[in-house]
């Protein structure tokens, strides 16, 4: 990077335009790589602000000075309206999405060409100045340059070491759970597409007023998919993978310019090689296998949850029914959890109660009927409001953040009561770095009381099936919810396992949280529930304590006349 | 294969040594990406002028020295080139652009920093003009300041006063409109009607039947892209009787196919280069394009083009100053000025001066036709 070391103003000019490609890619790559929104316009808004400063400055006489702020304002603020609709998308309609207002934006370019000079360029663009100083040469645009990827930079480190970082990451691998352990999701996403859109706006800027001239082409989808191979080749969700990236990417066609007409299959074949032998990019050379950093906080047990006062139940379904298209998932069901109460629901296959769950939780709006939490209505509340009121939920197939570590996992669900703020998040704030540190406290404490404290650095995907269930009730847990909902939380285990799982559920009784658990494990039900709730195709068949439950005349036929007591284990 | 590729790479370079000091040539063509249909043959026309002159023994014994680079397409490989070029490759003048327009421009501040001459191949004329700010840039290709003028030499000449104006809203169109409307007046010429289309349209019948009901006895239409054949077979649909005109961004066999039926009879403007073969011989370019087409068949045995002949004009031009005035970077740019008068090319008879840095005029463009899968001559 030094380029006290480069022979001539050629390679000064190459490593500026590396700065600005990996300014670019840096942006991109939180966005795909955390986030998991994938951008295949994003040239698009390093073109508004080459043209938004570029036209003013060349129009209006403005100064860069005024006219990047400016462009950077407009570019964040267009993104923030345009992620309103296209980030509901996902995956390849996303893709597709982003690749429509990247051409629109090209189009625009091209079009308004009385402002834009069209096609052939828009040239007269002022360049840098520090009062009667004009930048001229090569080496002061490195430096200034490079001094934008540093602050570029360090905004990045200090969002991905955040809270926020790792809620963009969880809301990345799962956004479902995300939600589930109170992320509000939609906000994450938006906020980090204004983030990204304004770095490559900033970049976009200092393109256009160091080289005066430019032309809609250098913003154009193919411009677009050059930066995501860069964070592709780079390493996508690691931190240095833009910054090798775009390096190499800058660097190696520069390089193979000497082979002349070779350059271009030599330069494909360099591409393919990375791409097969370092399937973690380049910034996977860098990574070590697992860091062995002391974690500096002592663990902190989870409280008991205070007893809300008020006659009122903690839960009430209210005439719940739900729809799709002409099935009928629920139908009509009411029930009532009580505070520190441990409720069961259960049921054959397709009865409705993952569906119940989901409508709980706020994943679906019930067709008809309603749910209340501590007297309030949480029909029409999104998950990520349910989540922070106090309920949480685990997942029938696992869905832990699979990028995290297990300690992260459970401190996703932490920042429950005190979410971060974006912006505190990447100016790196001391008050949110201190709210972090008590919060790895609380998840210790969290994994400690599932006996998982010494995995708490692994991967969460390298655990075993049984334990990253555990993982799922303390991550669940470290949310200090009244109420966790527990989808077939023992499915899947050994019988060792399911005795843990029990254990569990009682320590979860003690700290006064009430458990809704929806389980086929009927030793496992009949064992730690205090009453028990039927369904059958959608309907509440029954309700009462385990013993009146397998008494009644109905629920025995549900299970085909079959004795409760043998479904154990199945 | 990476070690073929370096010894072609040095190949030029150990050639070089066989006689005196050698004179440096760079050179920025896009021979890939969307733009190589240009780049592809001005590539290999330069290539084939160093081989041709080296073999010869250089320039005034200096054998040619020639540091090629792709621009991709993409300006900012383009200005990477350049300043590679100036400051690592330091070579003592540049033919090519990138072979674009909006790239040719781009490279204009760094060649103007470094006080290199720049031969651009591309067509705008804000490449060169205000001289004041490009000192340093000439071009080898017309200018539509002049193909505009001789069109209307053409109208006076066959009596068409009435005509409509039909341009893309690209640079290329715009830069014709602004033109028709500076000279239209002086010339005697009325436009009836100024119609504008975007360059992605596929449809121009709403322009073209608000032109039927104006008096207009021709229509002028200016772009490159293809919704020029809709322009084409649009007229033919609604069955205008007008006289039909394209400018010379549309002399292209590949257009007239497309347009079928509806080409037969179109007039262009043009340069002289694609219908050489039919020129009288009195004309002072016919031999030189000839010979120009003839030497590139030899050596590749495929046709050229009008745009690999501005590749090689414009490096001719360079190597004709640098006969007169060696290779310091100001006594090129000096030569180009003072020594290029009434210079042969291929693409016209060029007269450089420190006014004027791009070398046609209009006597240089023809009136063709499209006539039986042919161009063919209309008008000198």
């Amino acid at each position: 990077m030094a380029p006290w070391l480069a022979p001539n103003a050629y390679i000064v000019q190459v490593l500026a335009f590396a700065g600005l490609n990996v300014m670019l890619a840096m942006g991109l790559n939180l966005l795909m790589g955390y986030a998991g929104q994938v951008s295949l316009g994003h040239a698009g808004f390093y073109g508004l602000g080459a043209y938004g400063s570029g036209v003013l400055g060349a129009r209006l006489g403005l100064s860069p000075w005024l006219g990047m702020p400016l462009a950077a304002c407009a570019t964040g603020a267009l993104a923030y309206v345009i992620g309103i609709p296209t980030l509901k998308l996902k995956s390849y309609y996303l893709a597709m999405a982003t690749l429509g207002i990247g051409v629109v934006l090209h189009l625009a370019f091209v079009q308004l060409y009385r402002w834009t000079g069209g096609s052939s360029g828009l040239a007269g663009i002022p360049p840098w100045d520090v009062g009667p100083l004009r930048f001229t040469s090569d080496l002061a645009h490195y430096y200034l340059i490079w001094t934008f990827v540093g602050v570029a930079l360090w905004l990045a480190r200090n969002l991905v070491n955040s809270a926020v970082g790792r809620a963009l990451r969880a809301v990345g691998d799962s956004e479902v759970a995300a939600r589930a352990m109170g992320v509000d999701a939609s906000r994450a996403k938006r906020s980090v597409f204004v983030l990204s859109a304004v770095y490559a706006s900033v970049a976009g800027s200092l393109y256009a007023h160091y080289i005066t001239v430019i032309s809609p082409e250098i913003f154009s989808f193919l411009a677009s998919v050059v930066l995501v191979l860069m964070v592709a080749i780079g390493g996508i969700g690691r931190y240095w993978g833009p910054v090798l990236g775009a390096l190499l990417l800058t660097a190696l066609p520069e390089y193979l310019r000497k082979y002349g007409d070779y350059e271009v299959p030599l330069y494909g074949l360099a591409l393919i090689i990375v791409m097969l032998f370092l399937p973690r990019g380049l910034a996977g050379l860098l990574e070590r296998r697992a860091r062995a950093t002391p974690l500096g906080a002592e663990p902190i047990a989870p409280p008991r949850v205070a007893m809300p006062g008020g006659p009122a139940p903690l839960l009430e379904v209210r005439r719940v029914s739900k729809d799709f298209g002409g099935v009928r998932a629920l139908s009509d069901c009411s029930f009532d959890v009580q505070p520190g109460e441990i409720k069961a629901v259960i049921g054959p296959n397709g009865a409705g109660k993952t569906t119940l769950f989901n409508v709980i939780t706020g994943v679906y709006a019930p067709t008809a009927g309603e749910v209340a939490f501590h007297g309030r209505r949480l029909t029409g509340t999104p998950s990520h409001e349910i989540a922070r009121l106090g309920v949480f939920r685990t997942f029938q197939n696992v869905q832990l953040f699979g990028s995290l570590s297990v300690l992260e996992n459970v401190m996703v669900a932490g920042a429950r009561r005190r979410p971060d703020s974006f912006v505190g998040a990447i100016l790196g704030l001391p008050a949110q770095r201190t709210a972090d540190r008590e919060r790895l406290g609380r998840a210790l404490g969290c994994l400690a009381l599932v006996g998982l404290e010494a995995h708490a650095l692994a991967p969460a995907a390298s655990l075993p099936f049984g334990q990253q269930k555990l993982v799922e009730v303390a991550r669940a847990l470290a949310g200090e919810p009244p109420l966790l909902l527990l989808d077939e939380p023992a499915a899947g285990l050994n019988a060792t396992e399911k005795v843990e799982m029990m254990r569990l559920i009682e320590r979860l009784r003690d700290l006064g949280i009430a458990v809704l658990i929806i389980e086929h494990d009927m030793r496992l039900v009949m064992g730690v529930s205090d009453r028990v709730v039927v369904l059958n195709y959608g309907e509440k068949i029954a309700e009462g304590t385990p013993v009146e439950v397998q008494a009644d005349a109905a629920v025995v036929t549900v299970y085909l006349g079959e004795d409760i007591d043998s479904h154990a284990g199945s | 294969m990476a070690g073929a590729g370096l010894a072609a790479a040095l190949l030029p370079r150990l050639s070089a040594r066989a006689a005196g000091e050698p004179y440096k040539i760079g050179s920025i063509f896009s021979y890939t990406g969307p733009a190589a249909f240009l780049g592809d043959r001005m590539k290999r026309s330069v290539e084939l002028f160093v081989e041709e002159t080296n073999k010869k023994g250089g320039i005034n014994g200096h054998p040619i020295e020639l540091f090629l680079y792709d621009a991709a397409s993409e300006s900012s490989k383009a200005v990477l080139a350049a300043k590679r070029l100036i400051e690592q490759d330091r070579v003592d003048v540049i033919v090519g652009d990138g072979n674009r327009s909006d790239i040719g421009l781009a490279l204009v501040p760094s060649v103007q920093r470094a006080q290199l001459p720049l031969m651009s191949v591309s067509g705008a004329t804000a490449l060169v003009e205000p001289v004041k700010d490009r000192a340093w840039v000439f071009k080898s290709t017309v200018n539509d300041v002049e193909v505009v003028a001789r069109l209307l030499d053409f109208f006076k000449k066959k009596g068409l006063k009435d005509v409509a104006m039909l341009n893309d809203t690209g640079a290329f169109g715009v830069s014709a409109r602004d033109q028709l409307r500076a000279q239209a007046p002086g010339a005697g010429v009325n436009v009836v009607a100024w119609e504008e289309f975007q360059p992605a349209d596929n449809d121009l019948t709403t322009q073209l039947t608000r032109i039927r009901a104006t008096s207009a006895q021709a229509i002028i239409c200016w772009t490159v892209t293809p919704a020029g054949v809709v322009f084409l077979k649009n007229a033919r649909q609604l069955g205008l009787k007008q006289t039909l005109v394209h400018g010379f961004g549309f002399v292209a066999d590949r257009y007239m196919q497309l347009a079928g039926d509806a080409a037969e009879g179109l007039l262009l403007t043009s340069l002289k280069f694609p219908v050489a073969e039919q020129l009288p011989d009195t004309d002072p370019i016919k031999s030189t394009i000839l010979d120009y087409k003839g030497r590139y068949r030899a050596k590749y045995n495929e046709d050229t083009d009008v745009y690999g002949g501005q590749a090689w004009d414009g490096i001719g031009m360079v190597a004709h100053a640098m006969a007169r005035a060696g290779n310091e970077k100001d006594r090129i740019r000096g030569g180009l000025e003072s020594s290029i008068k009434e210079f042969k090319g291929v693409g016209g008879v060029f007269t450089f001066s420190p006014q004027k840095h791009w070398g046609l005029a209009k006597s240089d463009v023809s009136m063709i036709e499209w006539r039986q899968g042919k161009f063919r001559l209309v008008d000198l």
